[in-house]
């Protein structure tokens, strides 16, 4: 009865602007059925054991007369106690990730927004771009320039004043400084790009009215660009927290060149997971760690959304 | 009801072609063939045309798209449509990305007939379903049986049946030490009696101090080393799993043992441990993927004859030493093989091509080095000479197609480098216990995975000699238990006896 | 008139010199870090194999040489015909994406919309959730079957649940209801209030969504590895990144590939001929930027004039 009732008002309530909004967001909710939910039955595949048993049927039929695993496919994961010390590793880097992440291109943003010339923060907003272009490949190529034992920059520095020169891919304790650095450099100026935007949308007359009240510099920027910006920095705090429990395989992986000494600080999930399976050929474990990486994001997500709207209800995504 | 009625008109169909096959068969051999061939193709494409369709077939193969596979795919199509009835159509999946993209096509369903594929692929899409077992097809082509080896058959052999073509070639595995004959000569190195590292010590020692006294300056470390270790380290070892464990070639008990714990491994780790300290390995070995083309000395796996090819890559003459095998193995007939799909509805005609492609000197010529007369000009003696521009525009994976026993050797290499050398070598190969043994992992699955996460921090630092591995080592095989060896041993140990019990 | 005031006021309103100068030389480094790799890059294109198999890279090579662009210009087909395949992908790509992006952001942004909650969830659950690379290859090449075209390297890309969200949350922020609320009232449908009224003072968003899109198509390379057969299909990335994968897959199957394996190896471009391509995919895309740039910079010192 309720539903029903329900239901007539909002048949009642239909205006022709819910008719033409839906219209237009048609196109893009076909291109989300076909690409993104049409795929999403693969889902199933972490919780079977996969084995084509028709070879002229379909995959979709082949997948659900496969046999049930439950849980099995999920084991691995925890097959070893190491994984308390993948996940402790993986959290701890993407804390740091996600607070530098928000901090260095909001800062840099509103630094570069008080520079006299506007052509000289172009140019250097243009440079800081470049390592975003550069795949991770030709980033380990560049870092090993430098840290060569044999040749590399810093060791031939090292001697040339007298020290000691070092063995830098078998030292762990110098990495998560270096991982750090190169994680914030590669996304500084992909990362400004938003806060620039949202800066540049400011509406100028509110600059002059604070002006016209004698408002200091640094009172304009707390009272009216940083408000201006909450919204958006709060948008991105909640879309990294759903990867707090992924990591870079490109950063941990392929630029400390899979060192093995280097493991106990590079050992994060991706790479696990990696190094976990890379021998298995059967995708139900790896859709089984993708599940799990993609329920912990969720929850992650959905926590944070829910304690925003509690505070300020504006802000939340969702 | 249609379906039925199709596959039947498709066997008389083909039971035409193989009576006209079989008529012509008697005289194939010489490149004279397929030129008359070629004569006669339009009485009988218009004749094939009459009695049904042509069948054509998808091939996936490895490795880069040539630029002229367009023109080569017409003439092997000109010459297999009248010959047997069936054309076929090439896909080139680069080196790289084949890997994931076989997984993806295998495990996504995606339609093809033959398919290009090696060890662990192989028994993994058994166990998926996806290749068909060709036991009972293999009785329509009895000259493809004869023709490649039983053994060889033996090593594809997967629970109890066959599931694709091996690739006869060099199935034996032999470890080479590759030797710059410069330094051989100079520093009067037996590089005959060295075999193992232990013996090579008190000479690459005075190698590296002659560089480091500035008297060679081809390279700054007497003993190269990239992270994968000393090439083949593991070859005395048959159907090793993750975490170390195997069975020794030769051992007539079949005992399962961890490699990295045998004398002689321990030696050679000892021996390259002390090499690191002493600054005669690289120190950035544990990080290296590929190593430069010039070393002083390094190990290579190969066949008689090799030391020409490594030779000229090395820009050097070199001296060779073979320290392992020949042995015959799973892993090294595994290494090539091709299947046919268990969803293909081609499955007579996709062998009948592997037997044409394999079998017949037209074909498996065409099919890797391209038309003669533009890709390549053949000798008087048999040999064959590729064009030096034309040669790159068709360079296809040779290894990865079909029998190297029917084609023509380059020059300058004797005409009878692959027929009989070749073969002739493969025969001097011991077998290995395990011949035709395969581990089915699927009970053990999690702890290999474990296992191999425990692995990835020790193994380049041991096959390098960057730790110390008394200490590496013992503590490696430690974890490993914790995460779960035994079971892997246990497991192994169980399947070796069962195969061998019966 | 408007803008000259403005400009008096921002001469006003800036910090101090000796702040500015501060804040110039702090950008002058961090620009210089991130220069430095892409010159080093430039370096190492140059230098001679012997050169790198001598000292390894180096900024200061033992030995010039113009090698890999000779190799580049001797390949120069196959390289043109990719850059045309990235062109034309990131171009198409881009004005599809921010079609889709816009239009989604905007219905989402608006409060009163009826199915704004539905549509929520449609988005926000594949930013989370994925079916994975087996199942999303079945329904490409089996269902769709957009392998090997371009389309498969330009829809799949097309809209990303990140940049709807970006987009809603600028448009609630940035655009005020009661011009669309105005508009309504003269009778305007959505569809003209969206592109007439909205979009026109968006265009930072448009040139962020825009920026965002065009990189990402102009750095993929998988979906070229994965679903195209043929390599004149592929894009400039992938090139480059097939020829890195190609070696390290012939470096780790030495052994099972036998003699073969050395003779492809020694096929493959060397160090020098990998870092000229990548220069040539750095710098067409570097000289893109400063168009999207001059929409987001352009109010810098203080905010824009609008309305």
């Amino acid at each position: 009865m309720a539903a029903q009732a329900q239901k007539k008002k909002r048949k009642f309530s239909w205006t022709r602007d819910d008719t033409e909004l839906t219209l237009l967001s048609l196109p893009t909710t076909v291109w989300y059925i076909l690409f993104s939910f049409l795929p999403m039955f693969g889902i199933v595949m972490a919780f079977k054991d996969y084995k084509v048993t028709a070879p002229d049927r379909s995959f979709f039929y082949n997948l659900l007369l496969s046999d049930n695993a439950g849980f099995d496919n999920f084991k691995f994961l925890f097959q070893t106690g190491g994984m308390w010390n993948v996940i402790k590793l993986t959290l701890l880097y993407n804390i740091v990730f996600q607070i530098l992440g928000i901090l260095v291109p909001v800062t840099l943003a509103l630094l570069m927004s008080q520079l006299y010339s506007k052509r000289y923060g172009k140019i250097c907003q243009t440079c800081m771009f470049f390592p975003y272009f550069m795949s991770w490949v030709v980033v380990t190529y560049f870092v090993f320039a430098f840290l060569s034992p044999d040749n590399g920059l810093i060791n031939k520095i090292l001697e040339s004043l007298g020290y000691e020169t070092v063995n830098w891919y078998m030292e762990p304790k110098y990495w998560p400084a270096f991982l750090i650095f190169l994680n914030t450099w590669k996304g500084m100026g992909y990362g400004m790009v938003v806060y620039l935007a949202t800066i540049t949308g400011i509406d100028a007359t509110m600059y002059e009215a604070a002006l016209i009240d004698g408002a200091t510099k640094w009172q304009q920027t707390r009272y009216i660009t940083l408000p201006h910006l909450k919204n958006i920095i709060i948008m991105m705090f909640i879309l990294n927290i759903g990867s707090l429990v992924r990591s870079d395989f490109g950063l941990f992986y392929q630029v400390p060149k899979a060192s093995a000494s280097l493991t106990p600080v590079t050992n994060t999930i991706d790479v696990y997971i990696y190094n976990a399976l890379k021998t298995q050929f059967s995708p139900n474990m790896s859709s089984a760690a993708a599940f799990l990486q993609s329920v912990v994001g969720c929850i992650l997500i959905l926590l944070s959304n829910f304690i925003i709207s509690k505070i300020d209800a504006d802000s939340a995504i969702i | 009801m249609k379906k039925s009625l199709k596959v039947i008109a498709l066997l008389a169909a083909m039971a035409a072609t193989m009576a006209s096959f079989a008529s012509c068969s008697s005289d194939t051999g010489t490149s004279s063939t397929g030129g008359a061939a070629s004569g006669e193709t339009s009485t009988s494409e218009s004749g094939s045309a009459a009695s049904g369709e042509v069948v054509n077939l998808s091939w996936i193969q490895i490795g880069g798209q040539p630029n002229d596979l367009d023109m080569v795919t017409d003439a092997l199509n000109e010459y297999s449509s009248e010959k047997i009835g069936v054309t076929c159509e090439f896909t080139y999946l680069d080196w790289g990305v084949w890997g994931e993209r076989v997984k993806a096509m295998l495990q996504g369903g995606e339609n093809f007939d033959i398919m290009f594929n090696n060890g662990d692929v192989y028994t993994s899409a058994i166990d998926l379903g996806r290749f068909a077992a060709l036991d009972d097809l293999l009785a329509e082509t009895p000259d493809l049986k004869e023709f490649i080896p039983e053994l060889c058959w033996e090593g594809v052999t997967y629970k109890d049946a066959i599931y694709g073509v091996p690739t006869y070639k060099d199935n034996t595995q032999t470890q080479y030490w590759v030797w710059d004959n410069n330094i051989v000569e100079d520093y009067s190195i037996p590089y005959q009696d060295l075999h193992t590292v232990k013996e090579m010590d008190p000479y690459i020692r005075q190698i590296q101090d002659e560089i480091n006294a500035g008297n060679i300056t081809t390279s700054k470390y007497a003993f190269y080393m990239i992270r994968d270790g000393i090439n083949g380290q593991f070859m005395n070892y048959d159907a090793s799993a993750a975490g170390h464990i195997g069975v020794r070639y030769d051992d007539e008990t079949a005992t399962v043992v961890r490699i990295m714990e045998q004398p002689e491994m321990m030696e050679t780790y000892q021996t390259l441990y002390e090499w690191y300290q002493d600054g005669i390995i690289n120190p950035d070995a544990a990080t290296v993927t590929e190593a430069p083309t010039y070393v002083i000395v390094g190990s290579a796996q190969g066949f008689p004859g090799a030391e020409v090819g490594w030779g000229n890559q090395r820009g050097v003459p070199v001296v060779i030493e073979p320290w392992g095998g020949p042995v015959w193995s799973n892993g090294t007939i595994q290494g090539s093989i091709n299947s046919i799909s268990s969803s293909s509805d081609h499955q007579v005609e996709a062998l009948k091509y592997l037997e044409l492609v394999n079998t017949d000197e037209y074909m498996r010529n065409t099919l890797v080095y391209g038309i003669e007369g533009t890709h390549y000009t053949k000798n008087d003696d048999g040999t064959i000479t590729r064009d030096e521009v034309k040669k790159n525009d068709y360079a296809p994976a040779g290894y990865a197609q079909a029998t190297f026993m029917t084609m023509y050797p380059e020059a300058p290499n004797p005409a009878t480098m692959y027929s009989p050398d070749l073969e002739a070598w493969n025969e001097t190969g011991e077998v290995s216990v395990l011949m035709g043994f395969n581990f089915d992992k699927s009970s053990v699955e999690n702890q290999i995975s474990a296992c191999t996460v425990v692995c990835q921090s020790y193994d380049y630092n041991i096959y390098t000699g960057s730790v110390d591995p008394n200490v590496a080592i013992p503590e490696m095989y430690a974890k490993l238990e914790e995460a779960g060896l035994k079971d892997i041993e246990a497991e192994l140990q169980k399947q070796i006896n069962e195969y061998l019990g019966k | 008139m408007a803008k000259k005031q403005l400009e008096g006021i921002e001469k006003f309103n800036r910090v101090h010199p000796v702040t500015n100068a501060l804040f110039t030389a702090l950008f002058a480094l961090l620009a210089l870090i991130c220069i430095i790799p892409v010159i080093f890059v430039v370096i190492i294109s140059f230098s001679s194999d012997t050169s790198i198999q001598q000292i390894g890279y180096s900024f200061t090579p033992q030995e010039w040489s113009l090698d890999a662009y000779r190799y580049l210009w001797n390949n120069r087909e196959m390289i043109g015909r990719a850059l045309l395949v990235s062109i034309v992908v990131t171009v198409g790509g881009t004005v599809l994406g921010l079609f889709l992006t816009t239009t989604m952001g905007y219905c989402l942004s608006r409060p009163n919309f009826k199915l704004k909650g539905f549509l929520t969830w449609v988005v926000f659950i594949p930013m989370i959730f994925s079916g994975g690379l087996v199942a999303t290859y079945n329904v490409y090449t089996t269902v769709l079957h957009i392998n090997n075209s371009l389309w498969v390297l330009i829809l799949p890309m097309a809209v990303s649940s990140f940049n709807v969200v970006i987009c809603k949350t600028f448009f609630r922020t940035t655009v005020p209801d009661s011009i669309i609320e105005s508009a309504k009232i003269d009778g305007a449908p959505q569809l003209q209030i969206f592109f007439q009224i909205v979009l026109p003072i968006s265009l930072p968003v448009l040139a962020t969504i825009g920026l965002f899109l065009t990189f990402a198509y102009w750095n993929d390379w998988w979906l070229s590895l994965m679903y195209i057969n043929d390599k004149n299909l592929f894009s400039l990335q992938a090139v480059l990144m097939s020829v890195e994968k190609n070696i390290e897959f012939l470096a780790q199957n030495a052994t099972t590939m036998g003699v073969s394996a050395a003779e492809y190896a020694a096929s493959m471009p060397r160090e020098s001929m990998r870092m000229a391509m990548a220069v040539v995919i750095i710098f067409p895309i570097a000289c893109a930027y400063p168009f999207f740039q001059k929409y987001f910079v352009s109010g810098l010192t203080i905010g824009a004039v609008k309305g």
